[in-house]
This record gives C-alpha cells, structure tokens and sequence, in this order.
C-alpha cells in the first residue's frame, strides 16, 4: 500500500500553514528573515530545513480578466453580450465605473499558489545515487532518508531531477520530506495534510488519491478552468508517476518544475558503455606503443 | 449553471496558458538571440540544487586520472614492453600510482560532511550508483597498487629479500595483480565521468557519452605525463623516456577531439551558463594538447635540452588534466543552477493534455454515477 500527497493547487491559498505545520512536526530551524522582494515568497525553494515550500506566482503583466456578476451593484454603464459587453447577458462594470468584462480587481494579474514537497518518485534518483544505501523506499511507499546512515557524501544533491534534497551545512547529512514517515506510523496523516485549512493537499492511498485528482481535473474544466492538468499522473517519464502529485493550472516551467523530468540513473548504461569503449581503445593503443621493437 | 461556466472560460481559457512576455518573471523570449527557445521559469530560480563539491573532489577526479592511467601504463608495459628499456616506465609508473593512490581516499574522505562514517560507503553494492561502485574500483585499484607497489620496492633493493616484510611483498604481487590493477586503473580512470553523467546537472547529463572517454583521455595523458616526469628527474635515458611519446599524443589529441564535439553540441542555453569557464576549458586544451606538441615538435630533440623540454611537457599536460576537471565541475554547477539549461535538457511530452486529461475524468465521473 503505496501513501502520498495529491497537492490541488487551485484550492491552495497561500497560507503557508503547511510550512509551519511541517518546521514544527519535524523540529526543524527557521531559515532567518531574509524578503526576496520578488513575491510574497520568502521561503524561495525546499531545502534541508524546509521539506514544504508554497511557490507564489504572481505576475502583474498577463492580466487576467476577472469577471465577477454582482447583481447588487448598480448597473452603471452595463452591457449586454449582444452589444460587446460582458458574456451571458449579466450586467458588467469595472470598479472604475467604466462598462466592459473587468470587474473586481483590475490588473489583477496572474497569482497562482503552490504547496511544492518532495515528490517521492516512483524511480527516485536521489535513492539509486546514493552509495551508503542510506536513502530507502519505506513500507508506505515514501523515499527515506535513513539519518544514521547517511555520511554527508552529497551525491543525491546534483541526482535530484526536481531540486528537492540538500545537505544541511552544520549537521552534515542530507535531508527532505520524510511524508511523515513517524507519524504515518502511529496512522496519523502528515502534519502538512492535517494543517491545509482548504484541502489543497490531500494525504491518502495513491490509488484513490488519483481517482479523485481526475475528476477534479473533468470538473475543473467543466467549469472553465481548462488550463487545469495533472503533474506525475499517467506520465511517460523514467522518473515514473509521482507520490507526491500535483494539480497545476499553468505549465510546469512556471512553477520550477521541469517539463519532462529524466532519471538521472537512465544514462548510467550508456555512459559506462562509452567508457568501456575508450578503455578498450587506449589498451590496444598503448599495448600496440610498446610492442613495437626500436 | 451554464452563465456560471460561461463566465470563467471567459476568464481563465487564454489566461494562464498564454505566452510570458519579456520581461516577464514567468518567462523570457528570445533572449540573446537564442531563437526559438522560449523556457517559463520561477522568477529565474535554479530548479536543481548544484552539489557541494570543491577542491577536494577535482582533486581526486585528477589524481585518480594520473593514478589510474599511470597503472595502466605500467601494466602493459611490463606485458608487451621491452623488458630493459620499458622497465623504467614500469617502475616509476607503480610509484606514481601508489602515491596517487595514498592521496585519494584522503581527499574524497575529507569531502564527506559526515567523515567518519566513510565506511559506509562498503556497505552495499549497488551498481546503478556510479559512486558506489567507484568506491569498490577505489579500495581494489588501492589494494592491488599497493602490493605491485611493495614488490618494486624489494626488487629495488630498498627492503631485503630475505626479511618478511620482502618475502611477504614478493608473495602479494604476480603478474596476476599486476594485469588487475591495469584493469582496475582503467575503471579509475573512467567512471568518474560515469559519475557526473549520472547527475541531473544539464552539462554532466547531456555529455554523458562524452565525460567517460574525456577523463579517460586525461587519466592516459596525465598518467603518462607523471611517469615521464619521474623518469627525466630520474636520469633515464633519451630512448627510454621516448617510448611514451606516442600514448602521450594519441590520448591529448582525443581529449581535443572529444572536447570539441562537446563544444558543438553544446545546447545555447548552457553556453550562456558555463560563461567564463570557458577559458578554463580552452586553456586546458591550448596547455595540455597545443602547447606540448608544439614543445616536442620544435624543442630540442637531443641532450639536456630534451630533458628540460619533457619536464616542463609533463607538468604541463598534468596542470591542464588539473584545469580540466576543475572547469568540469564548475561550469556543470554553473549549469545546475540555471533554470533554462535544464529545461533545455527536459523537454517533451510527458502526460496526456489537459483535454485530454479531463476526458479521461470526465469518463470517471460518468462511471461513479452509473455506480450509484
């Protein structure tokens, strides 16, 4: 029985409660108070002491219409479909009293959130990079890091095909989500799961976790949102389908998320195979450079 | 209902999925006259995170090279070489791999963050982990230098036959472990390529044929190179010194050659990344390939002149296997850290479309309700 996460990023708010629930289930120190200016993101990307990071996208320059029908406010200078207004024949008007689609927030822009975590891959290169045979794939599924195993080699760090694992400089080892590896013990969901007030991430059997992620995705677009797809479910990657999945509404380069994640250990056959090649090559060579006589 | 639904594909149909501007934190286009590409990005963030390595790890990389090549070498020189003008080759060949071989654990041991748990790494075999089995290459190519090492020593006359620790080196070394550890140099040699090919770092990856036969370029130049140096220090003679002449060029002029495939099928996005390093990559070729040709084939050819000339050919081609790994290393963490070298590298089609996702549900849904 594999566990994971379903992370639904339309549903996601922006809390950041799920950081916090995760630093404070899993003891883990504050990264300082550093703002990066660029969002309302200061948390910037997981690392050995942040296992969740909520991404904010925000954008002032796609400029999204956002309609909202309001049949309580006056119908100052509304317009019909018929007439180039607003669709569906309900009275429109902007906050700046002008007629047209915009209505609410003008400029809003693109603001888009999302809960990132390690996504315990169903081929995990952290886990076949690692040579103490310190990370491991647990009885729930999950990709685990043994902390009594690791000795701080670094190797899993560049074989990450999502940036997820990094070494924690005062302690030495590498470090990520566990998926609550304790408390999935005593049959308690993880502390990120139990915190998110909306939802957006949803702990549970995978199987049923992606039966319910692919209806969201018929009912999203039902409603119009048809920019909404699943990330690591029915892929054709060599990392394999994602424990830990998402719902995205925008491509996955926006979010810091690769496009087609490749398998780090895919290339391992062909690479020692050119090394072979060569090694045989320099032998003949060089056995050819002795026996010549003088 | 139908208004409702209306309203947000009014809304969000072209919203989201719409093309960035320039500019913009989503994204740039066009930029630098890269042409078609045109990658999303977090505000510009790495996605991957580099790997902590530095001085310690391309200094192994490269006295693991020298050591390597060098066992190599000396291994098949005792075996199809002339048993009196090759013996110096032999000789000092078995030193400098022994000394590389002292060194090397050092290194890639202070390179843990955890140290003394190094023995870890013996714990499993796990064979797709590059890392793992270059340990193993590691403990074997130490073991055997050693003992190949301990017999030149007594054939040296520096311990006595007769004592036990003679009698027990003369025991430890055959031909035998003399072939292993040429095979084992060659492992050396090569699979800190595989290594670095096994990473998500777009350079590492994308050159993944590449590395492997480049390091083993080098670990052959490099190897060959400590041993000439051993030899002009050592006074052999102008003949003996020759004879790794040819191994010498073969390998520096493949790494020139598979260096410069690299560098045209290097995607625009990374040329951009590694910047700078550049000049560490053509230095290494103009120090290590270029400039000890143009030595040998200019130099003096005779005397103490040649001696000379060999000297400063080794500590060139050594210097430039050194610049080498560095400039690997670096300019791939250069690239790790650049969000639109890996996309470069991660492109494709992955899922179903969002349509056709939705159908999919859609049939899910369909089916839910039939069931109830």
């Amino acid at each position: 029985m594999a566990n994971g996460f379903f992370t639904d990023t339309t549903l996601c708010i922006g809390c950041k409660a799920c950081e916090v629930a995760c630093k404070q289930w899993n003891q883990l120190p504050a990264d300082g108070y550093e703002l990066t200016g660029m969002s309302y993101d200061n948390t910037v990307a997981l690392g050995a002491t942040t296992w969740r990071h909520v991404a904010f996208i925000e954008t002032m320059e796609g400029k999204p219409k956002l309609p909202m029908a309001n049949t309580t406010m006056s119908t100052v200078g509304t317009k019909s479909a018929a007439d180039g207004g607003g669709p569906g024949n309900l009275p429109l008007i902007n906050m700046d009293g002008k007629a047209g689609l915009q209505v609410g927030f003008p400029d809003a822009g693109r603001w888009l959130m999302m809960s990132d975590v390690c996504k315990h891959c169903t081929n995990a290169g952290c886990l076949e990079a690692c040579p103490t045979g310190a990370i491991i794939r647990n009885e729930f599924g999950a990709v685990y890091i043994q902390p009594d195993i690791c000795n701080g080699c670094g190797y899993c760090v560049p074989s990450c095909p999502f940036g997820v694992v990094a070494l924690q400089h005062d302690d030495g080892r590498a470090f990520k989500c566990t998926l609550c590896y304790d408390r999935q013990k005593e049959g308690l969901e993880p502390a990120c799961a139990k915190a998110c007030p909306t939802d957006s991430i949803r702990f549970g059997n995978l199987d049923d976790l992606k039966m319910q992620a692919r209806q969201r995705v018929a009912q999203l677009h039902e409603r119009g949102q048809t920019n909404a797809y699943l990330y690591g479910v029915d892929e054709e990657t060599t990392v394999g389908d994602l424990n830990a999945f998402f719902l995205l509404a925008a491509e996955p380069g926006a979010y810091g998320l690769p496009e087609k994640p490749v398998l780090p250990q895919s290339r391992v056959a062909e690479s020692w195979l050119s090394a072979a090649v060569a090694a045989v090559a320099f032998t003949i060579v060089t056995a050819l450079s002795f026996k010549r006589k003088r | 209902m139908k208004l409702l639904s209306s309203l947000f594909a009014a809304q969000s149909g072209p919203a989201v999925r719409q093309e960035a501007p320039q500019g913009s934190p989503l994204g740039r286009r066009g930029r630098r006259g890269i042409g078609k590409t045109e990658f999303t990005s977090y505000y510009g963030r790495p996605i991957l995170k580099k790997p902590h390595w530095v001085w310690p790890v391309w200094t192994y990389f490269w006295l693991g090279g020298v050591a390597g090549g060098a066992s190599t070498i000396a291994a098949l020189a005792d075996l199809f070489g002339d048993k009196e003008l090759d013996k110096s080759i032999v000789r000092a060949g078995r030193y400098v791999s022994l000394a590389g071989m002292m060194v090397s654990p050092v290194l890639l041991i202070i390179d843990l963050q955890r140290p003394e748990r190094f023995l870890h790494m013996l714990r499993v075999v796990k064979l797709k982990s590059p890392l793992n089995v270059g340990t193993y290459i590691l403990t074997i190519t130490g073991l055997l230098s050693g003992f190949n090492a301990a017999r030149q020593v007594v054939e040296d006359g520096f311990i006595p036959e007769e004592s036990l620790p003679g009698k027990l080196a003369i025991l430890s070394s055959s031909d035998a472990t003399q072939v292993l550890q040429g095979v084992a140099g060659l492992g050396l040699g090569g699979y800190t390529g595989v290594l670095l090919s096994a990473t998500a770092v777009p350079l590492w990856g994308d050159n993944s044929k590449i590395l492997p036969p480049l390091f083993l370029s080098s670990a052959f130049a490099t190897g060959a190179a400590a041993i000439t140096l051993v030899q002009a220090l050592g006074g052999a003679s102008e003949e003996e010194m020759e004879r790794l002449d040819g191994i010498e060029q073969v390998a520096t002029l493949s790494e020139l050659a598979l260096m410069s495939v690299a560098a045209a099928k290097l995607k625009p996005e990374m040329r951009k990344a590694i910047g700078n390093y550049r000049f560490f990559f053509l230095g290494a070729m103009l120090e290590g390939v270029i400039a000890p040709l143009l030595l040998k084939w200019f130099g003096p050819k005779h005397g103490q002149g040649l001696r000379v000339i060999n000297i400063i050919r080794a500590v060139l081609t050594l210097g430039a296997g050194y610049m080498l790994r560095f400039a690997v290393i670096e300019a791939g963490k250069a690239t790790a850290q650049d969000p639109d070298s890996y996309h470069a590298i991660t492109q494709g089609r992955a899922r179903p479309t969002p349509e056709e996702q939705a159908r999919q549900g859609q049939e899910l849904q369909t089916e839910a309700t039939q069931a109830i």
